[in-house]
């Protein structure tokens, strides 16, 4: 049942986002009916899963939703800014439910009563829906077969009642005019009925719905003790009159088992009612049918006429009885049609967006993981196999050359394909995003929208995933502190409306989200001040309006004046910047005042390999990550100087690089060795800043596939992960980052504790 | 041998329910995602009973039994319909499109079971 659980909920984390992505549409004005269709529908499909695992909450709130959509589908309602609103609102608490109901926490009762109230409100508003069991049809006669048992639940009546067992639910009852109450009688002779007569004649609707007498029979039987007899009285001769009108009527008698009630005979024809004339006749004495003057216990006829109460013109032939089919009638059509009817089918034609729809399964991810490991795995193989095959004393044959390059390039599609199997598009991310914009506006009291483009664009699911918070905050400092209030706009002749844009696009194997605001920009002076005043830069200093704006990713800066429980929450960008770098990404930010702020973030397309240089020091193969590379200088390419003792800095034209020897600041040497003879990296930060990496030798540049560390020993400061080479070697990765902030933070090669890095050494 | 139950229903989570449901019974099942799915798998598998959804995408449950009533396959096969809703109306609608029968959403499996007894040979 879990396992059913936890399907339900991953549909409900589906449907909730094409719930989103609906209102998304129709509130810039792309939606059409299909639209509300899918809306409804997916409201519709939470509900009906709801009920079936017991979810109360849910199942009443989904209800007055799915009532609201109904009445929009129906157009009784029309999309207002004001509907949308309460929609999104509705959404967004649907949303909670789901959450709440997937972990068992509660939600404050009285904001879901008002949204509830709202949409039960504009749902009465134009006069309810007819699927609300509380606003019946007019003909609707409640049934006798109710018994009275509690229907509080409206049109979900709660089965699992064990004190109402008489009641046949969960099959419900149409309408049956002039139904005799059943409750006292069915009552009264539960213990065992007397022998009960039926007279049944069934209409050609009953056969062209798929019933069939037989069956009818065969339940009768288990209930007692049965009698059939065919009147053929109204048989007519063959080729005499309309066939297709059935012409037998069954006379049924039954003595009841014990214990069987008039319910479970009536439960028999429940499905038939107003397909036949029905005649229940009860006898005081058993198996003496029609000695004394029957009494009609129930008795129900088909609506008159037969013909015109079914909407098809041409009803499908009874198959059931051999009598009926009969080719030999000369006034009626043939009995099977043979043109076959393929274009009959009502409904909408097949080519809606659904069509497109690709067939998908559902994936543990970690078997995901477990193959993309192993494919790995089968990449590092094949590069040692290549590596061995080199080092032969003899030249491998032509086939043998050939075969390896087979091999090579389908393990290379292999692993792109295996990646591709993590690769989700960051839509459901951009979405939620919408909610944080309208929450954010909502409490700033300001007015937003979110445009989204290229959310089909698909990166790795842990990437989106870690994404989620960095980004929420994102948004919401531009919807806090970029977009101008309403007010100010209108005065600046800009929409009152301010557009939060959020794009998705590849971009030279990268994947970049920007997210743009159409507020004010950066108020640079603004900026300046309060960093002066936060001691960050010097009043003297010369600062562009890119490192004035990249202050923001500073640590310990933040511009709320107070720390609202939007943007403020205690963290500022440069926890923002953080989290995108430990995910490979980088972050850039461009202001125009007046215009908007964009802030760009390109991540890896995967966590899974990465492009590096492999350098050896100290005999030992370490991987620097293309990415923070900027520059390569052989020995005695670099302007070295000397700086303090033992500092060595780099001189780039006016700027002086700190060095970094990776032979020592990891310890693999002791004593310094002269760095001009060493090759340096040039390796830029996220921060900008830039420090050169002195290392032996540069071997060459690859993809490796990323084995995390931590997972198998533990993080070590200055290496991200490790990865097994070609030859089988074990190599590290270098975290550029942690070496540009140690050497930039005291210009000190020493940076790492020794004691720390010898362990590094043996690992 | 055991009696073949095509399934109609968009959503995943009562497919699956209906499977595990039926398939325990002793029911050979076939899934069908919409309207025009089932249409198609009605063709293919020649089920002994139908269960279909109302509300899907592409083709409604309405639809769904129309297009089958109209189909040698689907003629004489007793349909039942699968809803969250026991509004008069939806049943008069499903029966007039040549629905067998109803069942209300959410089932009790014993339930769901003896009606489906009670229609197949």
């Amino acid at each position: 049942m879990s396992e059913l659980r936890d399907l339900f909920f991953q549909e409900c984390d589906d449907l909730l986002e094409s719930l989103s992505s609906g209102l998304n549409d129709l509130d810039d004005a792309s939606g059409d009916a299909e639209t509300i269709n899918a809306m409804f529908r997916a409201v519709h499909s939470i509900k009906g899963g709801a009920g079936a695992f017991g979810l109360d909450a849910l199942v009443a709130f989904s209800h007055a939703f799915e009532n609201v959509m109904d009445d929009l589908r129906a157009e009784r309602l029309q999309v207002t800014a004001d509907t949308l609103a309460l929609m999104f609102t509705a959404g967004d608490h649907l949303s909670d439910l789901v959450d709440a109901a997937r972990n068992g926490t509660e939600i404050p009762v009285d904001t879901a009563d008002s949204i509830l109230s709202d949409l039960e409100l504009l749902s009465q508003s134009v006069g309810g829906s007819p699927m609300d069991v509380n606003t019946p049809e007019p003909d609707f006669v409640p049934l006798a077969m109710d018994f009275g048992g509690p229907l509080d639940l409206g049109d979900l009546p709660d089965i699992g009642d064990p004190a109402d067992p008489v009641l046949p639910d969960p099959l419900d009852n149409a309408a049956l005019p002039d139904l005799p109450d059943l409750a006292a009688p069915a009552a009264g002779v539960a213990a065992g009925l007397p022998g009960i007569s039926m007279s049944f004649a069934p209409t050609s609707e009953l056969y062209a719905n798929g019933h069939d007498p037989a069956l009818l029979f065969r339940a009768l039987e288990d209930l007692g003790d049965l009698t059939v007899r065919a009147d053929i009285a109204g048989l007519e001769p063959l080729g005499v009159g309309d066939w297709r009108v059935p012409m037998l009527v069954w006379h049924l008698d039954i003595t009841p088992d014990d214990g069987v009630d008039l319910a479970a005979i009536h439960e028999v024809f429940e499905f038939v009612e107003g397909l036949c004339t029905l005649v229940i006749t009860e006898h005081a004495t058993p198996n003496a049918p029609q000695q004394t003057a029957p009494t009609p216990l129930l008795e129900f006829a088909p609506p008159a006429p037969l013909s015109s109460s079914s909407s098809r013109s041409e009803p499908p032939l009874p198959t059931n009885g051999a009598l009926f089919t009969d080719r030999m009638s000369s006034d009626g059509p043939p009995p099977n049609d043979p043109s076959p009817l393929p274009d009959t089918t009502p409904g909408n034609p097949p080519h809606s967006k659904d069509s497109a729809r690709a067939s998908t399964i559902r994936v543990d991810l970690q078997r995901v993981d477990r193959l993309i490991n192993l494919v790995g795995e089968l990449v590092i193989s094949e590069s040692m196999l290549r590596q061995s095959m080199k080092e032969l004393p003899h030249s491998a044959s032509k086939t043998v050359e050939e075969a390896m390059g087979q091999l090579k390039q389908l393990s290379g599609v292999i692993q792109e394909s295996v990646m591709a199997i993590r690769a989700q598009p960051v839509r459901s991310l951009f979405q939620r995003m919408s909610r944080t914009v309208r929450e954010t506006a909502r409490e700033a009291g300001k007015s937003a929208r979110l445009v989204t483009v290229g959310d089909a664009t698909e990166v790795d699911k842990t990437v989106t995933e870690r994404l989620v918070e960095p980004l929420t905050h994102m948004v919401r400092n531009a919807v806090d502190h970029g977009l101008e209030t309403t007010d100010i706009r209108r005065a600046l002749g800009k929409d009152d409306r301010g557009t939060i844009t959020l794009e998705a696009a590849h971009r030279s194997g990268r994947v970049v989200i920007t997210l743009r605001d159409d507020g004010a920009g950066i108020n640079r002076p603004k900026v300046r001040e309060i960093a002066e005043a936060k001691g960050l830069v010097r009043p003297e200093d010369d600062l562009s309006d890119s490192d004035i704006d990249n202050i923001l990713f500073r640590p310990g800066f933040s511009t709320a004046t107070k720390v609202s429980n939007l943007s403020g929450r205690g963290v500022g960008m440069d926890v923002v910047r953080s989290e995108i770098q430990s995910l490979g990404g980088r972050v850039t930010l461009h202001s125009e005042p007046g215009q908007g702020t964009a802030i760009s973030i390109s991540l890896p397309l995967t966590l899974a390999v990465l492009e590096g240089m492999v350098v050896t020091v100290a005999g030992e193969s370490l991987v620097v990550p293309t990415l923070a590379l900027r520059e390569m200088l052989q020995p005695g390419q670099g302007r070295i100087e000397r700086f303090c003792d033992d500092d060595r800095v780099l001189t780039m034209g006016t700027e002086l690089v700190p060095i970094v020897d990776l032979g020592l600041a990891l310890g693999y040497r002791r004593a310094p060795v002269d760095l001009n003879t060493l090759s340096l990296l040039l390796v830029e930060g996220n921060s900008g800043r830039r420090t050169a990496l002195a290392v032996d030798e540069l071997i060459d540049q690859r993809e490796v596939v990323i084995k995390g560390l931590e997972q198998n020993y533990q993080q070590i400061p200055g290496i991200a992960a490790a990865t097994i080479l070609g030859d089988g070697q074990i190599a590290l990765i270098v975290d550029t980052d942690q070496m540009i902030a140690s050497a930039c933070g005291g210009l000190s090669t020493t940076a790492m504790e020794p004691d720390q890095t010898k362990v590094i050494h043996h690992a | 041998m055991s009696h073949k139950i095509l399934a109609v229903d968009d959503s995943r989570t009562i497919r699956h329910m209906l499977q595990s449901v039926l398939t325990g019974a002793g029911f050979e099942v076939e899934l069908a995602e919409d309207g025009m799915d089932g249409l198609e798998k009605l063709d293919h598998c020649a089920p002994d009973l139908v269960i279909t959804d109302i509300n899907m995408p592409r083709l409604d449950g309405f639809g769904f039994i129309s297009g089958a009533r109209a189909r040698t396959t689907g003629a004489s096969v007793p349909i039942l319909v699968l809803t969250t809703e026991s509004g008069i109306q939806l049943k008069q609608r499903a029966r007039a499109a040549g629905a067998t029968g109803w069942i209300v959403k959410p089932f009790d499996e014993d339930k769901l079971i003896s009606v489906i007894n009670r229609l197949v040979i």
